[in-house]
Order: C-alpha cells, then structure tokens, then sequence
C-alpha cells in the first residue's frame, strides 16, 4: 500500500462526528403512536378476576354444586360438580383476556 | 453498567418502556443521523426527518426483531431502506435506478479542486455511498454490510474496490497528480 493508499485509508477511517441530540429523541418520542394498554394492567386484572370468580364460587358452590349433582347424579357428584363450576368461573375470563390480547395485535 | 441493547428492546416489546427506547435512540442518533447525512450528500434536515421515521418505524416493527443480527444493524437497513423510499417519492424510478450508475461515471473533470475525501464520498453511488459509511465509519464487516443492506457479500466487496478506485481517481486528479 502507497503513501497515497495510506492516507486515503486513514481519512476515510476518521471517527465522524458525534452529533449532539438536541431534542431529537425528544421529537421522536412525542411522534410514537400511543402507549398499547399495558400488558402487565391486564395481568393483574386478569387474576383479579380469578380470585373473585373463585370467592364467589366458594360462596355460592355448595348449592351451585348439589344443583348441578342433582341434575345428573349419575354422572356428577357434589365434589366434582362444585370443582367444575369453579373451573368454569375461573378459565371464563382467562380465555376472554388471552382472546382480547389476540385481537388487539 | 448501562443495559445492551437487546435488554433495552425487550423491555420495549414486554411492556412498552418508552423511556428504554428512548435510551436506544438516545445511543443510536449520531450514527443514523450521520449515515443519513451521507446518503443525501450532507443535507443535514432531511436527515434528521428520514431518522426520525426510521426510529418510529423501529419502535413499530421492534416486536419482530429477533436478534440475530446486532440491533445497530437492523436498525441501519430500516434507515436504508427509508432513504430509498424517500428518494423514490422524490424521483421517477428510471431516474432513480441510473443514479446508482451515473455517478460513477462521473467524471473527475466535474469535481472541484478544493475535493476532499468527504466531498469525494458524495460523488459515490448511493449503495456505495451506504456500503462505505457503514464498513469505515460504523466499523462494520463486510458480512455485516451486507447483512444491513441485504445485500451479496461479492457485491459489498466490489462496491468497495470500485469506491476505491474511483476515490483515488477523483482525488488524485482534484491535487493535480498525474496517473
């Protein structure tokens, strides 16, 4: 490599200049769409949701649950009947929530 | 220690950080300011415009950038490709795709006395001009390049010896030298 090489090498490989930011992520930050509604939010009213459906099934299983055994003894006992209702209760508005992300994107 | 940016990006897409995004474009302005600066031959304001769409169109496409390359990398071939864009609303396309011919041949004959190697670069295609900015002023590999500007490798490495050549060419004959 010649002298001329050398220095055109070395001119191209100079640091350029670090531009101060002056507002610019400023600007860009205002530009953003708006903030997505937070996904940790949905999370806890997600499992806010839960622990009520679980209360109130708690306080209302016993009947709900002897309700549903009596409609199909043979198939359901009181145990079963009241698990499942609180199943029910509980997964309702997690599959609402998990449906709600899906649409969202 | 302050955080990489692959733990900025994921706190953006978990859970709409704003102020982690704001420490990437924060760490990344210069660079794609400059770069853009570059491409449209030193017009510093519309630079600052075309980097500030590249950034929001970065924060908009963050939730598939899948790490595989280096965020700086991902985020230059957005800034890349929002130049092109730009250029094209600008121009008519057979206008555009002869630019990255036409200046090549220019001639050294146009090109003022007072040239210096940044005055040179300008004369360079657009690609060249992209190709040269990242390899000697972003310090990227030819790989990496190519990666940013999906682009060949071979081509990458061509660009770059014709660049040379023609630099020597425009300089040499800017200083007088002969041949």
């Amino acid at each position: 490599m010649n002298h001329k090489e050398t220095n055109l090498e070395a001119a191209l490989r100079a640091p350029e200049p670090a531009l101060a930011d002056d507002e610019f992520s400023a600007r860009v930050l205002a530009r953003l769409p708006p903030r997505r509604r937070r996904i940790a939010t949905r999370r806890w009213t997600l499992a806010g949701a839960a622990c009520l459906g679980s209360a109130l099934t708690a306080f209302f299983a016993p009947p709900l649950g002897e309700a549903l055994a009596s409609l199909t003894p043979w198939m359901l006992p009181p145990l079963m009947a009241t698990t499942l209702a609180v199943l029910v209760i509980v997964m309702a508005p997690g599959i609402y929530f998990l449906y709600s992300e899906r649409t969202d994107r | 220690m302050s955080d990489s940016d692959t733990t900025l990006v994921a706190r953006v897409v978990a859970v709409d950080d704003r102020g982690a995004f704001e420490l990437l474009v924060r760490r990344h302005q210069s660079g794609v300011r400059n770069f853009l600066r570059r491409l449209t031959r030193n017009d510093a304001e519309r630079a600052n415009d075309l980097a500030q769409e590249a950034f929001i169109k970065a924060y908009q496409a963050l939730a598939s950038y899948r790490g595989a390359a280096q965020f700086s990398t991902w985020l230059y071939r957005i800034a890349y490709y929002q130049f092109l864009n730009d250029e094209r609303g600008r121009r008519s396309d057979v206008e555009f795709l002869e630019d990255d011919h036409a200046a090549a041949e220019d001639t050294a004959a146009r090109v003022g006395a007072a040239l210096d190697v940044d005055r040179a670069l300008e004369r360079l295609s657009v690609r060249q001009r992209a190709v040269f900015d990242l390899h000697y002023k972003k310090g990227m590999t030819h790989a990496e390049v190519a990666d940013a500007l999906e682009l060949p490798l071979g081509t990458v490495k061509s660009d770059l010896v014709r660049g040379h050549v023609e630099l020597k060419a425009w300089l040499g004959h800017a200083r007088g030298d002969t041949p």
